[in-house]
């Protein structure tokens, strides 16, 4: 099912969350909103599942104007940045909570609702957690559950704030490879919420970076990583070296966008090594140039020429790889 | 940011409304008609009625003794908090939990047990009287029956605050060369001193209304040892409800503005 | 060691002689301030032995007072139980203008007098009252009758309850609301299966404390009374007119009827208070 955000716009008091969001979203898609804390992705995600109204603006499931429905009619599965289990239900209690809420005609019975808990729970791999608490879980475990229960009422949407935000890096990592490869499976239109662009570009088909309740760019992974619209998606999709040219000019660059020599080669500039940092596979090579505070970071290949015998405070020859110079002022 | 009405919450409407009605017709409307009542009363009649001899004794025993037994229980509320959050010992858990039998135990028990227990012939007052001092039917029984009556207050809110202090500030602090005196004077009682003082006001006004336990012990004798509430007894078995009234609006107005300055102390200490 | 572990540890462990001296001055506090009025209680009601103990309690007058308390109890209780979750209701869940100003109307019997809060009845249905000739020419009467009574206790038990809950349902906030609703359920399906067992050990908690205070309020229902054995005493009041007709054996064998009573209250919310502690373990992270 697709989703159609039309002029959506949000004001918290004198806060402006969103500011006349425009965004369409393709059936089957697995969509990332990208951005900072306060960015409004959270409140534009809750305004899609019913959860907030917006002051402004309509959300069209499938070229059906659904702003008006009520957040039960939506058929919107949501898991929670906390996931929200009910804390006194079992784990299978909490899968079955939304088959057992339906009206009476269309409730199934109580065989048919443990069949369709148990094929959830083998499906996210947690059937023999079934009699379990909530506490008694691992935050990954909890996340799990929360998604199958949001997947038992057989939703047309599937909606996560920040899915991997409160587990450890390890599981975040298992977790995100989970999900990506589940989606595939089912190919349910998916909106997660995340601020870390790592995540995002491991993850979604498509990324809509927001910064103070506006889209700054949507695009796929590689497209907004290679081609940023700004100088706030630049910064915010990695790490980044500011190289100034004088007369406001500088020029951006990521730290393994740039060229390294010993000797004096034409269009390089010298710098004094500050820092030598081996981090596995790459080494990075902090560097101070002449006429400007800010530091540059240079990460090449640890076997990289440059590198034999480098020591702090030797003079390294570097030169940006191509990116057009910005002009500030 | 500030989260408005969720719209998929429902009961906002229902439930304002509910408590709003509930509360209009059980306390704020007949609260209401006490002060409605004392405007039956000229400015100086409610004066003379509240500067009354016997009503002014009444007013500093029922605020004195109050006080006292707040300023007591801020003592022991605090030696118990400390001691059940920072011991164990035997019989740490039947402290803990008995701490609250005061709020538990119907005042008029506590009352008769209080008179029984420091009455001349009573097994403390016969020490007592033996040491030349008198407790029943003194300010000094109505001052412990009040901390009796009032004793979990001070206990039970410094109790959780002092348990959620983390032990890593004290240790910090001492690493920092700070003596065990010192880190209390500058580390725990800062920390302490709010919930402290919620404790001390609920005691104070607790105190001051209090009536089941007191007029045991009292004895009761007017400008003597003759509480507020009591006052208001004796004026409503004589069927002088105005003066009944009039006392019942000087001590609500008085225990306001006390406690109104205490709030004011408390945001004092707790503004940075 | 350097000096500065041997202060963190003394820091820690405190000085053992002024740990032992607290421990002591707390234990005689303890004994001093709540087990000597315990013990008196129980000793001045068996002094006679058990057989008088016994027939204070089953006397006609102390049977239909404590048949009054217990109406008094079942009357205002579960009242204050919904408001207490009515209110509790809109101030947690839910952001408005005057929310403070409301949770302290919430908590203003707590610091009115109790015989204030008799007195407000007597001025409003009293025979000289706002409402008194109605109420008298309707033959309807309220103060020094069991309707007095019942709203006398009904004031001082009003914030029980919702005091207990606020806080608890300010804590777990409403994403697990949300979460049913967004499941399917309707309104009184999410307070059904999520909300009310949520709260339950705190409902339990509030009700425990509302149960007691009702129970053994003394200076509202006394000032409403009237006094009139047999017909509008309750427990407490039954007390008083005991003890004042120097029929101290009688006095603290009712006495320790309401002792017991308290006890039994005090278990009910410890129980109560370790349930919900337990339940109340914030559900992220381990």
């Amino acid at each position: 099912m697709s989703i159609e955000i039309r002029n959506v716009s949000k004001n918290f008091n004198a806060f402006k969350a969103l500011d006349a969001i425009n965004l369409d979203i393709q059936s089957g898609e697995l969509v990332a909103l990208l951005g900072p804390s306060g960015c409004g992705k959270t409140t534009l995600l809750r305004i899609i599942a019913g959860l907030e109204t917006p002051d402004a603006g309509n959300i069209v499931f499938h070229g059906e104007d659904v702003s008006q429905h009520d957040v039960r009619d939506r058929n919107v599965g949501f898991v929670f940045q906390h996931y929200a289990l009910f804390r006194h239900m079992t784990v299978f209690d909490n899968v079955a909570f939304g088959l057992r809420m339906k009206p009476k005609g269309e409730r199934p019975g109580e065989q048919e609702i443990a069949e369709k808990v148990h094929e959830l729970l083998n499906m996210v791999q947690l059937d023999w957690l079934s009699d379990r608490y909530p506490e008694q879980l691992s935050g990954g475990q909890r996340q799990r559950i929360a998604l199958a229960r949001a997947l038992a009422v057989k939703p047309k949407i599937l909606l996560l704030d920040e899915p991997f935000g409160a587990l450890d890096a390890k599981v975040r990592k298992e977790l995100r490879r989970w999900l990506a490869r589940l989606h595939e499976e089912i190919n349910l239109t998916s909106v997660f919420v995340t601020h870390d662009q790592e995540e995002a570009m491991e993850v979604a088909d498509r990324i809509v970076v927001m910064n103070k309740g506006v889209i700054e760019q949507i695009g796929a992974p590689g497209e907004v990583y290679e081609k940023p619209a700004s100088d706030f998606v630049y910064h915010f999709l990695g790490d980044s070296n500011r190289l100034h040219l004088g007369d406001d000019r500088h020029l951006l660059f990521r730290p393994h966008e740039v060229s390294l020599s010993r000797e004096a080669v034409e269009e390089h500039r010298a710098a004094e090594v500050r820092d030598i940092r081996p981090l596995g596979a790459i080494t990075r090579v902090t560097l101070k140039v002449d006429g400007q505070d800010e530091l540059i970071e240079a990460e090449v290949v640890k076997d990289h020429d440059s590198l034999t015998g480098l020591a702090r405070g030797e003079v390294l020859y570097f030169k940006p790889k191509a990116r057009q110079p910005i002009v500030h002022g | 940011m500030s989260r408005r009405i969720s719209p998929v919450i429902p009961g906002f409407g229902l439930t304002l409304g509910y408590t709003l009605v509930y509360l209009s017709l059980l306390v704020l409307i007949p609260l209401g008609a006490m002060f409605l009542k004392t405007t039956q009363l000229s400015w100086e009649q409610f004066w003379a009625i509240v500067t009354a001899p016997r009503v002014l004794a009444a007013l500093r025993l029922s605020f004195g003794a109050a006080l006292a037994a707040a300023v007591l229980n801020g003592i022991i509320g605090t030696l118990l908090a400390w001691v059940l959050v920072r011991y164990e010992f035997p019989g740490r858990r039947i402290i803990d939990a008995m701490v609250d039998l005061p709020f538990a135990l119907p005042t008029a028990v506590a009352g008769i047990a209080l008179t029984a227990l420091y009455a001349p012939s009573g097994l403390v007052g016969r020490f007592a009287t033996e040491l030349g001092l008198k407790i029943a039917y003194t300010p000094l029984g109505i001052t412990l029956a009040l901390t009796f009556v009032t004793l979990p207050f001070v206990a039970r809110t410094v109790q959780p605050v002092l348990a959620d202090i983390p032990r890593e500030i004290e240790e910090a602090a001492a690493c920092l060369g700070a003596r065990p005196l010192q880190v209390f004077r500058h580390i725990l009682l800062p920390a302490l001193l709010p919930a402290w003082l919620t404790g001390f006001a609920l005691a104070f006004a607790r105190g001051v209304g209090e009536y089941g336990s007191v007029i045991f012990i009292a004895g009761n004798m007017p400008m003597k040892t003759e509480i507020l509430p009591l006052l208001i007894m004796v004026k409503l078995d004589q069927y002088d409800y105005a003066g009944a009234t009039a006392i019942g609006v000087l001590m609500l107005v008085v225990s306001f503005i006390l406690l109104l300055l205490i709030n004011l102390l408390q945001r004092r200490i707790e503004a940075p | 060691m350097t000096s500065a572990t041997l202060t963190v540890a003394a820091a820690r462990r405190g000085n053992p002689w002024a740990r032992r001296a607290l421990i002591l001055a707390a234990w005689l506090a303890f004994a001093l301030f709540l087990l000597l009025p315990l013990f008196v209680v129980l000793s001045e009601a068996l002094k006679q032995g058990l057989g008088t103990f016994v027939d204070a309690i089953l006397e006609p007058d102390a049977l239909s007072a404590l048949k009054l308390t217990v109406l008094a109890v079942l009357i205002s209780v579960p009242l204050n139980l919904v408001f207490g979750v009515a209110a509790a209701w809109c101030v947690s869940k839910f952001e408005f203008r005057g929310k403070s100003l409301l949770v302290t109307l919430i908590d203003l019997p707590f610091s009115v007098s109790p015989v204030i809060a008799g007195l407000i009845y007597v001025l409003l249905f009293g025979a000289q009252g706002y409402f008194g000739e109605w109420l008298s020419d309707h033959d309807i009467q309220i103060v020094f009758a069991v309707p007095g009574i019942v709203l006398a206790t009904l004031f001082v038990t009003v914030p029980f309850v919702a005091r207990e809950l606020i806080p608890l349902m300010q804590e777990q906030g409403t994403q697990e609301e949300e979460a049913a609703r967004l499941l399917g359920a309707n309104g009184w399906q999410m307070f059904w299966h999520v909300t009310l067992p949520n709260i339950r050990w705190g409902l339990i908690y509030g009700v425990v404390l509302c149960t007691a205070r009702a129970m053994g309020e003394f200076g509202a229902v006394s000032v409403v009374s009237g006094h009139i054995r047999g017909v509008t005493n309750t427990l407490p009041l039954h007390v008083e007119i005991l003890y004042n007709e120097y029929n101290h054996v009688a006095a603290f064998s009712v006495a320790s009827l309401l002792l017991l009573l308290a006890l039994v209250i005090l278990l009910l919310k410890q129980w109560s208070e370790s349930r919900m502690s337990r339940l109340n373990t914030p559900a992220d992270e381990e």
